[in-house]
Formats: structure tokens, sequence, C-alpha cells
């Protein structure tokens, strides 16, 4: 056999002529490999800047008696009444504050409450950035403003009503609960107005003084001040009057008081409020117990400062007639640098199929020009219909199903779904769309998608966030890879395919979102090289390259999408999306940052918020 | 390397065809490379989880080196920050390089100071309650540090009105519930209050932000890098037949040939029927010379009053 096979073999050679049909061409049987480029992205975070801070100043003032006219107290510190001689003395060389001036103080005093409302400038009242509240007590609370407008910033209306207080109208027992309560339901108040007035439509009209500006998030810090001069006393037992009306001791004297661990747990339960973060910037509370020398409640001084204890403030004491300063009440400012999260850079004008190989999108609305051609949709228009919405949106709501039958321009006629897309009782007729053919709806974020796409896709929560379930992955780049963008959806970070490789990594490196990796024959991930050029305690610089990025054809457009956060401080998270296109013939494409001149020009940037 | 695969590929079809069609060369661009740092490795013998429950990780890291951008800072206090950004911070926060991580205001470390950008002037507006100077989950390293003249007690973590200020749950050790402790997850600048930032890799090499955290590599660097190839911790886990476990974690960056590096160690345990997780802890600080060798030494948490804080003496 193998001598047969050589003599062929020597005799075809030496004849230099074979009688066997030609080969055919080989038949290309693995997916080409995709053509690539690259993209440079310079870039530095956003400088560092003084967060705004809209600062909540709620003032809590004693009101009971003792203010007017006050017993000599025990030198055992209980704040109970002494006896001398068997009776109680009372006398107006007791009374802490008779009248008003410690708590109040005048305007011409420097560093009292009158004095630092009169001197305070006017809040923007566009843009407020401090409001009041005041909170009287003794044996009940009140409030101003009254419920259901919990802080105001008219600083004017407020100075005028503070003022109105003197001679301040002191009488009855000392019950902190009744104000820490009230506290509580102004700043619980407040707090779910913040909420209702972030969940408001962007832009839209202002519903009243509670919410200025509508679909914006405002954190407030909160300063609580609580004066008092005495114990949480309910009352005061072995005590009476005689016929003609003077107080007598009729037997042991007993005093009841609010138990602390109530007051304590009640201060908590405030502070508590601030872990809610995002419309809590922070949360003190700050104590005076003021007295007059010689005549001091121990019990009463050690109760306040426990309560700034738990407040995560400071407990003042102050001598009556002397004068606080309320500047020293005013919240830090922080200085918040903002630091790279991640950084995504995609060929929006190709879609990597599931067998690895990237294919033109000329319009760039997500689906391939093929693919359109066997749909009935242009591939040369995002919104083939005039709908407002994308082809990839219909398409999604269509139910991913072919078209069934078509015009002579090839473009598909089956009926459209019309909760989507009629404007008059569709799911946007709400939307000031701008214009009916084709309508143009507002686009409330970079993310990718309007407010109507982001309406019949299910998301209107994420409506205004370019992110909508917060996994840091813009909601179109998860959408165009079928990955759930929704709310409450957090699939990026899986890996469906036991590949070793999240969704999130491949929507990164430009490869199919939901196909394992070892089914690709041709795997070509975007390569993405990082590096840090500056660094300082105000911004971070960098350098990107992004090579091997899938390209078809000439002209492609290219996105960049830059998440930053403030990590700690705010916890603010910011996306700059930046698009450009690859000049004809070109090989690179170089992005320059959104402070640059030249890309503020081109208008290569979005910047939210 | 691109450049230099350009270069020889045209230096190749020079040889050959005579031609190259490249234009101009483009200039190369200087690397960044680091030396092999002097290492250390950790061992811990017969490590067995507390009844009920499972091991999920461990976290090893030297606070008293700091890595970027292929240099290896010394941060003397301990604290993420290098002695240098320290100095460079002083006049705008207020610190001071030295061994205390709280050099400006006693309640606030100079790490958090920085990241939350409170400067020198807006530092007295905060106050840390004295009750709340602690931390309510003993996951932080408290220890007296005698390096210089006056001994006082390091916190090395977060205090309870830190964790309040920040927002955080100060009975939980890891808010996030990523798997990684707060303290550490600020150190590595990720987001404890952010379930999804481990997840990331904004550098795209493949290496998420949970795994760089864990291999003292930063967050925003590519782990193929040449420095942070050196640099990267390696974890080793061994079995055995009685259910005992060694782990190991080895190429740990010293500086200063190890003398005061402080070592801190985490390890999380997750329980089999509540699903709540626990955390161990324990801190050595090395002697001088430590470089080159094995701190070896038994599983610390055998006994709840040895489950954290527990300082290992080097032999």
């Amino acid at each position: 056999m193998k001598l047969r096979l050589t003599s062929a073999l020597a005799a075809c050679l030496t004849l230099s002529a074979c009688n066997d049909p030609p080969l055919n061409p080989l038949v290309a049987v693995f997916a080409p490999a995709n053509a690539t480029k690259s993209v440079q992205v310079d870039f530095c975070t956003d400088p560092a800047a003084n967060q705004k801070i809209v600062q909540k100043l709620l003032i809590i003032l004693d009101h009971s008696g003792s203010n007017a006219k006050n017993y000599l107290m025990s030198p055992d510190g209980s704040g109970a009444p002494a006896l001398v001689n068997g009776t109680i003395v009372i006398d107006p060389k007791y009374a802490t504050d008779p009248t008003g001036h410690t708590r109040y103080g005048d305007v011409k005093t420097p560093g009292t409450l009158l004095n630092y409302l009169s001197t305070l400038p006017p809040n923007d009242p566009a843009n407020p950035s401090l409001y009041f509240g005041l909170i009287d007590f003794n044996g009940q609370a009140n409030s101003y403003p009254a419920s259901g407008t919990p802080f105001t910033s008219d600083i004017s209306a407020f100075f005028q009503h503070v003022q109105g207080e003197i001679p301040p109208n002191d009488t009855g027992n000392t019950d902190y609960l009744a104000a820490l309560t009230t506290a509580y339901t102004m700043i619980n108040g407040d707090i779910q107005n913040a909420k209702k007035c972030a969940a408001l439509a962007l832009g839209s009209v202002s519903p009243g003084a509670w919410c200025l500006s509508p679909g914006v998030s405002v954190a407030s810090y909160y300063t609580l001040v609580f004066m008092s001069d005495g114990s949480p006393i309910t009352s005061i037992g072995g005590v009476g009057t005689d016929a003609n009306g003077n107080i007598v001791v009729t037997g042991p004297i007993t005093i009841t008081k609010q138990p602390t661990d109530q007051i304590l747990g009640e201060v908590s339960t405030i502070m508590g409020l601030s872990a809610d973060t995002k419309d809590v910037a922070g949360m003190n509370l700050f104590s005076i117990y003021y007295y007059v020398p010689g005549n001091i409640d121990l019990s009463s001084q050690s109760l306040l400062a426990s309560m700034a204890k738990a407040g995560n403030g400071i407990a003042y004491n102050a001598l009556s007639g002397s004068n606080i300063d309320y500047q020293a009440f005013l919240p830090s400012t922080k200085h918040i640098k903002y630091t790279l999260t991640d950084v995504f850079v995609t060929n929006s004008s190709v879609v990597v199929g599931s067998d690895g190989v990237a294919r033109l999108d000329s319009d760039r609305d997500g689906l391939p020009d093929e693919l359109e051609v066997q749909l009935g949709t242009d591939p040369h228009k995002a919104d083939t219909y005039g709908l407002g919405i994308s082809d990839l949106v219909l398409y999604e709501l269509r139910g991913k199903l072919p078209c069934l039958a078509k015009n002579a321009l090839g473009i598909c006629t089956d009926a459209l779904p019309a909760t989507a897309t009629n404007l008059t009782t569709g799911t946007c007729k709400g939307l000031s769309a701008g214009g009916t053919n084709p309508p143009t709806f507002p686009t409330s974020d970079p993310g990718g998608l309007n407010d109507c796409e982001k309406l019949v896709l299910n998301d209107a929560g994420g409506i205004g966030k370019p992110d909508s379930n917060g996994d840091l992955i813009s909601d179109i780049l998860e959408f165009k890879n079928g990955v759930a963008f929704q709310p409450g959806s957090t699939t990026s970070v899986t890996s469906p395919g036991l590949d070793g490789l999240s969704i999130y990594q491949k929507i990164k490196t430009s490869l199919p979102a939901n196909t394992p990796l070892y089914q690709l024959l041709t795997p070509s991930p975007a390569n993405y090289d990082l590096n840090l050029t500056s660094t300082s305690d105000i911004q971070d610089c960098y350098n990107l390259v992004v090579a091997n990025l899938p390209i078809v054809g000439d002209s492609n457009t290219i996105r960049v999408d830059i998440i930053l956060q403030n990590v700690l401080a705010g916890n603010q998270t910011l996306f700059r999306v930046g698009t450009k296109t690859f000049a004809p013939g070109a090989a690179n494409l170089q992005f320059n940052d959104w402070n640059d001149a030249g890309e503020k020009n081109l208008g290569t940037w979005k910047q939210w918020p | 390397m691109k450049q230099n695969t350009l270069f020889i590929g045209c230096l190749l079809a020079t040889t050959i065809f005579g031609a190259c069609h490249e234009d101009t060369l483009q200039p190369l661009n200087q690397g960044k490379f680091a030396a092999p740092p002097e290492t250390v490795a950790v061992q811990i013998m017969g490590y067995q989880p507390a009844p009920g429950n499972v091991f999920k990780d461990l976290f090893v890291s030297n606070f008293s080196v700091k890595a970027a951008v292929g240099v290896l800072s010394l941060s003397t206090a301990r604290d993420g920050l290098g002695d240098g950004l320290k100095q460079g911070l002083a006049a705008t926060f207020g610190f001071n390089a030295g061994t205390n991580p709280y050099s400006a205001n006693p309640g606030f470390s100079d790490l958090l100071l920085y990241d939350m950008g409170v400067t020198f002037s807006q530092q007295p507006l905060l106050s840390c309650a004295t009750n709340l100077q602690q931390s309510s989950t003993n996951d932080a390293f408290v220890f007296q540090d005698t390096r210089n003249g006056a001994p006082f007690t390091a916190f090395l973590g977060l205090r309870d009105c830190e964790k309040q200020y920040l927002g955080l749950n100060t009975s939980l050790f890891d808010n996030s519930r990523s798997g990684i402790p707060d303290y550490l997850k600020i150190r590595c600048g990720l987001n404890p209050k952010d379930p999804n930032d481990v997840t990331l890799s904004p550098a795209a090499d493949g290496v998420t932000n949970y795994e760089k955290c864990k291999q003292h590599i930063p967050i925003d660097e590519s782990a193929a890098s040449q420095p942070n190839i050196l640099f990267a911790y390696k974890y080793d886990f061994e079995v055995h037949a009685d259910g005992t476990q060694n782990l190991a974690v080895s190429n740990i960056a010293v500086l200063n040939h190890g003398q005061d590096n402080l070592i801190a160690i985490y390890l999380t345990e997750e329980n089999l029927t509540t699903k709540a997780n626990s955390l161990f802890t324990a801190f050595a600080i090395l002697p001088t010379a430590m470089n080159g060798r094995t701190l070896r030494f038994n599983y610390w948490a055998t006994d709840p009053t040895k489950y954290t804080n527990q300082e290992i003496i080097p032999q």
C-alpha cells in the first residue's frame, strides 16, 4: 500500500499532471475576526466642590413655670425643692429666665437668637439654603410653623414670630417627651416631603413651598437645639396650697420625672431618621442647660448632656442671661472629591451578535441593519414609524416577533402596539411631546432612553436616572444587551453562562452579554488600558486606551460612559456620557473630557446631573 | 509594549521585503516598573469555623503600606494615607504625618476627613461623643501604640460616631453585605453603602474591585501591570483530613524590612442556619528583619473572648 501511494505521487510529480479534479475552495466555517480600532479618552474627574447643604435648624425652648418662678432646689441635685424650716422657698431670684433674655436675647446683643435671626441675610427665594422650626414646650408642645409645614425658609417671618413670643408665657410642667415627639414629627414630615418632591417629574410645576424643585433630590442637615432649665418633672408630691393660696408642704416631698431611658430612646428614634442618607445629610442634637448660680438641677444637667451624646452633639451650660452662639450649630461643610467608579467604551454603530460577530447598525438603534431588513424597519432610521420611540424599543414591545406583512418599501405593516404609540390614550399620553410627527419626548437623563421609552419599558421609576437599577451601568447599555435595567434588577453581576465572566464584564468589553464564552469561536473582548496620570485632593486624571473595539465599516459612532462617585460624602453619582464618530478612514479616535473647550464646541458630552 | 511589537514587526518586514510602510515610529511609552518588594507571609494553622458557621472569606492587609501607581509608600499612622500625602495635606486638613491616625480630630480619622472632604476650618464642627468613640461591632483594632514618647490608644477602624456620620448601622460590620468589612472597603476606596461596587472592574482587566481590595491592588489600576503583578497578595488554603484548614497569604509587601508594619487580618463566616455573618479579627505588629519570613500562628478565635482584636506576637 505504501509503495503504491508513493508510486502514484511520484507519477504525478514526474508527469506534471494528475487527473484528479481540482480542489474546491475552502469554505470558512469559523466566524471571521471582527475588525477593530482603538479609542483614547483623556479625562479628569470633576473638581472637588463644596457640598450644597440645606440646613434645617430646629430650636426647642422650655416654657415651664420655673422660667418665671422657681424654688430653691435641694442640694442633692435631684431637682426636688429644698425644705427650709419645713417649707419650700419660692423666690423670683430663682427664676431661670423671667424676661426670656437667655432663650431669646435681643437684636442688639451679638450671639443671641434674636440677634442671629435679625442679622441673617434673606434666603434666595428660588433656592433657599436655611430653614427654621421652633418648638415651645411645657406640659405640652407647640410648633412653628404649625403641623403640615415643618420648616420655613422665610427668615423674616420666623424672626417676627420669635420676637413676638417676648415676654414669654412660662407656666406648667416640663414635658421633654412631648417636645421630642413633636420634633420627630416635624423632621419625619420634612423627609417625607423631600421624598415626594424628588418623586415628582423633573421640571414640573412646583406644588408649593415644600417642593421648590420638583424631581430634584435634596438632602437636609438637621440641627436640633434643645434648651431647658430643669428636669422633666411631671408632678411633685407632698405639696399643696393653704387657704390663702400659699404653697405648703403636706407630706414627704416626692417628684415624678419622665424616665431617662424613654427620653434617650426618643432622641435615638429621631437620630434614626439620619439613616436615610439620601434625604438626610446629617443630624446633630445640641443641648443647653441654663440655670441660676447656686441653684443647679444636676440631674437635668446630666440628662441634657446624655441627650447631646445620644444626638451626636455637644452639651452646653449657660448662666441665665448669658449668650449662646448660634453660629456654632452650623454643620460642617464637606469638600466633595469625586472618584472614578467605572468607564465603558462601546461602539453604538455595531451590534455584537450571539455568535460574537459584529454587525453594522447604521442608525444606532440597537438593531443590526440585516435584522431590521427582516423585521421591516428602516436600517437608516432609528424611529422608522415616527413614534418617538426607537425601533429596538418597538421590537421589544412587539414581543420580538417576526414581521408578518410588509409594504412595497419593505416596511412592516403589522399593527403597532397602541398602548405605547398612541399619544392620546397610550402610556406616554402624560408626557409633553415636542411635536407629533414625529413626537419628541423629553429625555430626562443621558442614559440613552427617552422618558416615553422608559415608561413603555416599565421603568417609570427610572425616569431622570441614567442607571435605573443603580448597578452602575447605563440603562441603554443593558437594554441593548437584553439585560434588565429596571429598578430592582441586578442581573448584570451574574454569570448565567457559568463561563467566569459576568454580564457586566461582557457589556464592558463588547462581548455578547448572553452567550457563554465557550460558545464563541473567536471571542474578541475590547482591551482597556487605564492609567492614572495625576492625583490630588481636588481631582484625579486618567488616560484610557481601549483597543480591539469591534468596528464595521467606516464612521462608527463611539459612546463613552464615565461614572464618578463621591464615595462617602453625599453618596452622589455622576454620569458623563460622550459620543463621537470616527473620521472617514481614521484608525483612532480621541476624546478629551467635558471641560475641554474643543469638546464643548462639538457638544460631545452630556452631563448628569 | 505595543510600540515595541510594532517596531519588531516592521524590522522583520524591512528585512524580508525591503520596505516598511509605517510612516513614523511612535515614541515609546515610559512604562512603570517596580522592583520586587520585601515581603512576608502569614500562615494561620488549624483554622476551624465556629460551631454552626462556615468559612466565608479571609482578608489580610498590611496597614503600614499603601500601593498606588506602581509605588509602595509608608503609612506611619497605618491609616490608609501615605505619609507624603498627609504631609501635602497638612495645611488644608491639619494632618500630622506621625503615628496617630486621628491627628486632626480625636473622633474622626484622618482617612475619613480626607475622604469626606472636611477641611481644617470645618473640623471643629464635628464632635464625637465619648460613648460613640467605640466600635459597637468590635470590628476595629485597638491597642497601645508605643512607637513614640507618648503612648496612646490607637484605633484602626470605624468609631460609632464615624459610622453614624456615614449613615451606617453601628451594629453591622458589613453594611452593604458585599462581603468586605466596612473599614476595609473605605481603605480600598469603595463605598460601604454600595453592594454593587465590589463587582466592578474599572480597568476591565477581569479582576473585580473585590479581588483587588483583597489582593492590595488599587481598584482603578490594572492587575496586569508589572508593579501590581509584583505587589498582589496570594491566598492559599489547605484542607486537612481532620476538617481543619491552614490559611496562607504570601507576598505581603512590607517596608522598612517589616519593622512596625501592622498586618491586619479579617476572617468572615456565615451561620448555616441564620445566615448571619460573623467577623473575627487579629493583628500583628512586625519586628525588624521580618522580611522574607512567615508569620505562622495557630488560629486565634478559639473561644468568644478571643474573637476580635487579638494581637499576634511574631515569634
